[in-house]
């Protein structure tokens, strides 16, 4: 079933920012007269999620990311495209959306800071309607997966920085959403409290369909997590498919590294290129398309005596910068 | 049969809200001590000063000291009720920055309904607490009759000074969606606070036209007491105080919510 | 001089930062004058029969009125609150050990913002204030000179009032803002809007031992001519004691602050 959640088309978000003058001759001059000018966050993007799909939507600090995923909860008012969530438009049926979403900022906890976490998933339950056996069920799911009745009735603000996260993440399934938005939810999380995050996003993945759209900086989160990229660039979709595809297109090679026991043959191969060649040691480059690997070793070591070898796969953080820089 | 029951879940939610904040508030028994201190403290000694001004100069705008208690009191009741009820909209500014309405956008309700009731401020009890003495003083001192006719008409008048109060704290607070920090609410707390201690008639006519017409302070007690106490108006309020009074806390409660709508439609959140 | 050069360019920016909000500014101006009126209004129906109460006639009283703003604007610290948020924050540990005093600094910010709320807000309020009401002339020149010199006290003893509640915080954070109370108390006592002379004696009298008279209504008296030679020369003695006094208690409140967030981290 092929049933798509989000429809975004045609999408733009413009600001109106002002500017302050230097100095205190600048800020004296600003009292009276200001210059405004119009910064455009999101340019004119379009594309559509399926259900089920878990999407990194990544790009530099300022690309617009939060920009689109507030436009997708209803909080902002898009300038001109049409966004669909759910089937209905979160700026004009915004309860009706909101009712199917999750959201988690992971710099901006909901939760409330001054009262024991289980308080706050009370309030959320009053303020989802939800029913109290499907409440409770949830909860204890939640429990299993994250371990949040461990702090349960500890006040949000002694939490630290992974439980408060944990807690978030409950808070936002407790009404079963179709869809959420996990915005950085691995910020400034210790490993432990990340694998924690990764593995509760493949679980609700794997056992509700829910779709899930994940904006971060941690590109181990992309390739353990998501079968899809949407790669953003000052307001502009630059890259759209699986983590794969974008790497056979920005960088098909991957690099043999070869230790000999002597000095290293010459090679002349097809699609093979010899990078560096060092004392015994010798790296080549080939096309992961045209060249097998297996057949690639299986010529090299009949030619020389070869003690040891790796096969290196291209850096995902090189290739994403290399991205955003172009 | 459906309208009731959305009611019904409504009133849940808001008392649901009303707990929560009571239970935050209590997190931090110790610093309410501290405006249990200082609210009194400038409640009593603002009247005090008055008093003062009062025995030296032998009255104040045609008001003695009885009188005096009674309107300063009866402001104090109303300005303790606004500031349990509706001091969360002098924030806003504040809010905006950080995320809050983003906060609210993402739940399946009206976002003025969950603002209103998501924070009840119960330090305003420490601005209710010192009024009561001083309007029974004020009472006593000025042979207030007690009737259930005077009972009525004097809750109807908190209540509307109260809702009217609401509507101004909403419409200057929602400038914050547009000029983020402003101390607007501030000037108006100071203005009003102002406005409560001195008697309208200090004021030359055109000052009292203001203050009558444009901003309403002199409804938040000195209309009101004068009614009470018999007391000349200074201006001739065509249909009665009491119209006068429901009419503009109608007016400004409305003028606030609208442009809370509009402040809401103009929030951009911060950040990118 | 170098060393003063850190001090300097806190107080330039703190100076600087007053400008950065102009809604505040344009609302501020307006409030101000607002206030300023709504007090004339009063003293004016006060004195609406004329002749002198308690020794001072209406002219006299819109002069302290205008000279009180003066020193609203001179007076306006916040080291209290700075103090306050630092500790919140837990950045205090971080400020005590720059190469710089923190209480320097704060200093710094204090007499920045002071000097350009002097500028942009005293000044357009006293040029309205002269138009619309009267120029506030002191009672003869010479008084200018013990009045600024009451008035340097007075900011000694407000300052140091402020350093010390703000250091307290240390200790009595969790019982909130005690900040917010000790405003009211300067605001009430110090004659800043009501001189105590209008007050019964009794309650003049335990004025007078505290230190709050001695910011506001001593200078504003002695600018409209209220006190002879005399009485000024014990005035000026009286701010010297507080000021001393209120030194040595700061001294031994913030080297028991520092002890406290080195050895125990805050």
């Amino acid at each position: 079933m092929n049933q798509t959640v989000i429809s975004v088309s045609d999408l733009v978000k413009t600001y109106q920012v002002t500017k302050k003058r230097p100095g205190l001759r600048g800020s004296l001059v600003g009292l009276f007269r200001r210059e405004r000018e119009t910064f455009t966050a999101v340019d004119h993007i379009s594309f559509q999620v399926s259900r089920g799909e878990i999407v990194g939507y990544i790009g530099p600090n300022g690309a617009g990311k939060s920009t689109t995923i507030k436009m997708m909860c209803g909080i902002l008012t898009p300038t001109s495209g049409s966004i669909e969530v759910c089937g209905h438009s979160p700026q004009q049926d915004r309860k009706q959306v909101v009712q199917h979403l999750g959201v988690v900022f992971g710099q901006r906890s909901q939760l409330q800071w001054d009262l024991r976490l289980g308080e706050s998933f009370e309030l959320l339950k009053r303020i989802y309607c939800v029913e109290d056996s499907a409440f409770r069920a949830t909860l204890d799911r939640m429990d299993r997966i994250l371990g949040i009745r461990a702090f349960i009735d500890q006040p949000v603000r002694q939490l630290s920085l992974g439980q408060r996260m944990r807690g978030d993440l409950a808070a936002a399934m407790l009404h079963s959403p179709q869809l959420l938005f996990l915005d950085e939810p691995t910020i400034g999380l210790d490993v432990e409290v990340k694998h924690a995050v990764r593995d509760f996003i493949k679980e609700i993945n794997a056992e509700f369909e829910t779709t899930i759209i994940l904006t971060t900086h941690d590109l181990a989160d992309i390739s353990e997590l998501c079968s899809r990229i949407i790669i953003l660039s000052e307001g502009k979709i630059i890259e759209d498919d699986s983590l794969d595809a974008i790497i056979r297109k920005v960088s098909p090679y991957r690099r043999l590294v070869l230790d000999f026991a002597s000095t290293p043959p010459e090679l002349h191969l097809d699609g093979v290129e010899t990078e560096s060649r060092e004392g015994n040691r010798l790296i080549l480059r080939f096309d992961r398309d045209r060249v097998p690997a297996a057949k690639l070793i299986s010529d090299v070591t009949s030619r020389g005596a070869v003690r040891d070898l790796r096969v290196v796969e291209p850096d995902i953080e090189d290739i994403i910068r290399g991205i955003y820089r172009s | 049969m459906r309208l009731l029951k959305q009611f019904r879940s409504a009133c849940r939610l808001a008392g649901s809200y009303i707990k929560i904040s009571f239970a935050a508030e209590l997190e931090y028994k110790a610093s309410f001590l501290v405006w249990l201190i200082a609210n009194p403290l400038q409640f009593f000694a603002g009247f005090l000063t008055l008093n003062v001004l009062i025995t030296s100069f032998g009255g104040l705008g045609g008001w003695n000291a009885g009188e005096i208690a009674f309107f300063y009191g009866l402001g104090g009741l109303s300005h303790g009720l606004g500031v349990i009820l509706f001091s969360h909209t002098w924030s806003i500014g504040y809010q905006v920055t950080e995320g809050k309405f983003d906060t609210l956008l993402l739940r399946p309700h009206d976002v003025f309904f969950q603002f209103c009731f998501s924070d009840f401020n119960l330090v305003g009890v420490t601005d209710l607490i010192p009024a009561i003495p001083v309007f029974c003083y004020g009472c006593a001192a000025v042979g207030f009759r007690w009737s259930p006719a005077s009972v009525a008409a004097l809750v109807f008048v908190i209540l509307c000074v109260t809702l009217l109060r609401g509507g101004i704290f909403t419409l200057i607070g929602s400038i914050g969606f547009f000029a983020y920090r402003t101390q607007l609410i501030v000037l108006w707390l100071i203005i009003s606070d102002k406005g409560i201690h001195y008697p309208l008639s200090i004021y030359p006519h055109a000052v009292q036209f203001l203050l009558t017409v444009v901003l309403p302070i002199g409804f938040l007690s000195f209309y009101p007491s004068s009614l009470f106490l018999g007391k000349e108006l200074p201006l001739q309020l065509p249909g009665g105080v009491l119209l006068w009074l429901a009419g503009l806390a109608l007016i400004f409660a409305l003028l606030g919510y609208a442009l809370f709508r509009a402040g809401l439609r103009h929030y951009d959140s911060a950040g990118s | 001089m170098k060393r003063l050069q850190p001090y300097l360019y806190y107080l330039k920016i703190s100076a600087q930062k007053k400008l950065t909000y102009r809604f505040d500014i344009w609302s501020g101006l307006f409030s101000a004058a607002l206030l300023l009126f709504i007090e004339v209004f009063l003293w004016r129906s006060l004195y609406s029969g004329g002749g002198t109460v308690s020794g001072v006639n209406l002219s006299e009283m819109l002069t302290y009125l205008i000279v009180s703003l003066f020193l609203r604007y001179l007076f306006s610290y916040s080291v209290d609150e700075n103090l306050r948020h630092s500790i919140i924050r837990g950045d205090i540990a971080l400020d005590f050990i720059k190469p710089v005093s923190i209480y320097g600094i704060y200093l710094a910010q204090d007499i920045g913002t002071a000097l350009s709320g002097l500028c942009i807000f005293f000044l357009p309020l006293f040029l309205l204030a002269s138009v619309a009401i009267q120029f506030p002339f002191p009672a003869a020149p010479v008084l200018l000179i013990p009045f600024f010199v009451s008035a340097i006290f007075g900011y000694l003893i407000l300052w140091l009032l402020g350093a010390l509640v703000g250091t307290l915080n240390f200790w009595l954070l969790k019982f909130g803002n005690f900040g917010m109370v000790q405003q009211i108390l300067i605001m009430l006592f110090s004659g800043a809007y009501v001189p105590i002379w209008f007050f019964p004696e009794w309650i003049q009298r335990i004025l007078n031992c505290l230190p709050f008279v001695y910011t506001y209504q001593l200078p504003i008296g002695i600018y409209i001519g209220r006190y002879g030679t005399g009485e000024i020369l014990w005035g000026l003695g009286v701010q010297l004691f507080w000021v001393v006094l209120l030194f040595v208690l700061f001294q031994i409140v913030s080297r028991r602050a520092q002890k406290k967030v080195l050895v125990q981290g805050g």
